[in-house]
């Protein structure tokens, strides 16, 4: 685990330059009432009597150095089409992989995304085959919503990989994850920006999990996913670990069971979208189904075939 | 003196009341619903793209057009003018970004845009009297809050926010839920809800709180729409 603590004790280390002892400099500097040099550099002499060594250096560790040291499983952006967090998270975990050994296959998610090279995907596809189109032929979704976290898993598996779901997951269950050098793709209850929060799942939402780290007794996560809002979130531990067992209910199917779905943004409703065939998430009434047992503390691993996954079940 | 001045007239809380409350029921995927003090109800529908008034059995009426492209999992709050003829509604040009505070009027039928920016973000509207606030978070690396009167930026702040209908105290005093120094990680943190004197920028945080609307009745303010109704008397 990075130990940015001990990074961030040095955010205001101060670095001697190194200079010649025989040096002699003078530089007139505001509230100085003399300069003089002493055994190398520059210094200066203030008015209160402080020696001042103007060749100090302050070095700060950036919010942005503190992600790329902590991140043991990053993986590229992938910007999302409709709704369809789930199936670009896994696009960004293929990505990856591929990135370590363009052996590793890797998808794009639909047709769409050959027109945004760079921001729906930045790896060259293995494949012509799309994510969402097998996903829908499977009839695990209608648009690209993965409500079933072991349904991910086997689109992964479709495309090449070993891919497993922790069930009834714990945060130490993700820790172990990302110490093996693994992306985790989670489900959590989404903010208007791209953070945890608990809205009772109906703002449902994937995002792969890079990393994590401790500061000042704090456990951090760093996290992207298909919004692309930024770079890369920083998450309290303690605040995502509410906000993915706050998945419990969504409107989006309307009644399960009923056979179709409510109108949906961006589509030509003039016929009704059907539930995907294998949508078996239980009625909790009032046009609502329950999600939690499908997609609630869930973790999907995907890793490439030879190398072993931490946990879960196929 | 001058922010001294500014700091008299912020209220003071003299009381805080809190009661936990039951999650409201969602309006629906993509919609979403504002009233103001006396009961009017404007529902915004972005995957029809429409802005209208709701009769009192809940029904749609003067409905006007207002496009929409954001992800229907956020598609803004809507305020509403205190006499019920104008509505605040976000309109983004993408999923979560080019985001557009449109001023909705139903006595005209019209839709205007009053502040827009490009990147991802989000806005939310509150009126101050007669004149119309926009509070803009930009996202991205360095994200900010900006509260805009007019073209004047009258605060802002680097961070993430939560999005929540402000409203009016006095002409100069707006009573709106921020974090006032998000943490330097995750940029983030605890809110409250804090008095601003839009004249001078001065904030007043009164008492911790979260929700997506403030409302102000005389001698107290209420935030309600997150896990606890909070009542500060001031």
């Amino acid at each position: 685990m990075p130990l940015i603590d001990e990074l961030r004790r040095n955010v205001f280390a101060r670095i001697r330059a190194q200079t010649s002892s025989s040096t002699v400099a003078t530089v007139t500097i505001q509230g100085s009432s003399n300069v003089t040099s002493a055994t190398g550099g520059t210094f200066a002499i203030a008015q209160d009597g402080m020696e001042r060594n103007l060749e100090v250096v302050e070095t700060r560790l950036t919010r942005a150095q503190v992600i790329e040291k902590a991140k043991t499983a990053g993986v590229p952006q992938r910007v999302q089409v409709g709704p369809t967090c789930g199936l670009y998270a896994l696009g960004m975990v293929m990505d990856s992989w591929n990135e370590k050994d363009p052996k590793n296959p890797t998808a794009i998610v639909q047709d769409l995304d050959l027109r945004g090279k760079g921001k729906q995907y930045t790896r060259e596809p293995t494949t012509s085959e799309r994510i969402l189109d097998y996903a829908q032929g499977e009839g695990f979704t209608a648009l690209g919503e993965m409500f079933t976290a072991t349904q991910l898993a086997a689109t992964a598996r479709h495309f090449g990989y070993d891919a497993t779901t922790h069930l009834k997951a714990t945060l130490d269950d993700l820790y172990k994850v990302l110490d093996a050098g693994h992306p985790a793709i989670v489900g959590f209850d989404v903010d208007y920006n791209g953070n945890p929060t608990n809205s009772g799942g109906e703002r449902a939402h994937y995002a792969v999990i890079e990393g994590y780290f401790d500061d000042k007794g704090e456990r951090y996560l760093i996290a992207r996913h298909g919004w692309g809002v930024q770079k890369d979130h920083i998450w309290k531990a303690s605040d995502f670990d509410a906000s993915w067992k706050a998945l419990q209910t969504t409107t989006f199917y309307g009644t399960p069971g009923d056979g179709v779905i409510p109108r949906q943004f961006g589509l030509d409703m003039t016929h009704e979208l059907p539930e995907p065939s294998k949508m078996s998430l239980p009625d909790a009434g009032n046009g609502r189904a329950h999600i939690f047992e499908s997609l609630g503390t869930k973790i999907v691993e995907v890793v490439p075939k030879g190398e072993q996954p931490v946990g879960g079940v196929r | 003196m001058i922010s001294r001045l500014a700091t008299s007239r912020l209220p003071v809380a003299k009381g805080v009341t809190r009661e936990q409350v039951a999650r409201a029921p969602s309006p629906g995927r993509g919609k979403s619903v504002g009233d103001n003090a006396k009961g009017d109800r404007v529902v915004q529908d972005v995957v029809d793209g429409v802005v209208a008034r709701l009769d009192a059995s809940g029904q749609p009426r003067d409905t006007v057009k207002v496009a929409c492209a954001q992800d229907p999992l956020t598609p803004g709050l809507v305020a509403v003018s205190e006499d019920g003829s104008r509505a605040l509604v976000m309109s983004c040009k993408e999923m979560h970004g080019e985001p557009s505070l449109v001023l909705v009027d139903f006595t005209k039928g019209s839709a205007t845009t009053v502040r827009s920016f490009v990147g991802p973000g989000w806005v939310v509207g509150g009126f101050l009297g007669d004149k119309v606030l926009c509070l803009s978070q930009r996202l991205g690396d360095e994200p900010q809050l900006s509260v805009w009167l007019g073209d004047k930026c009258v605060w802002s702040v680097a961070g993430m926010q939560q999005p929540c209908v402000p409203a009016r105290v006095s002409p100069e005093v707006l009573a709106l839920v921020v974090c006032p120094k998000p943490d330097e990680l995750t940029q983030t943190g605890p809110s409250s809800l804090c008095a601003l004197d839009v004249t001078s920028g001065a904030l007043a945080p009164l008492a911790p709180a979260a929700g997506t609307r403030v409302l102000a009745r005389p001698g107290e303010l209420v935030v309600e729409g997150g896990s606890e109704r909070v009542v500060v008397k001031i």
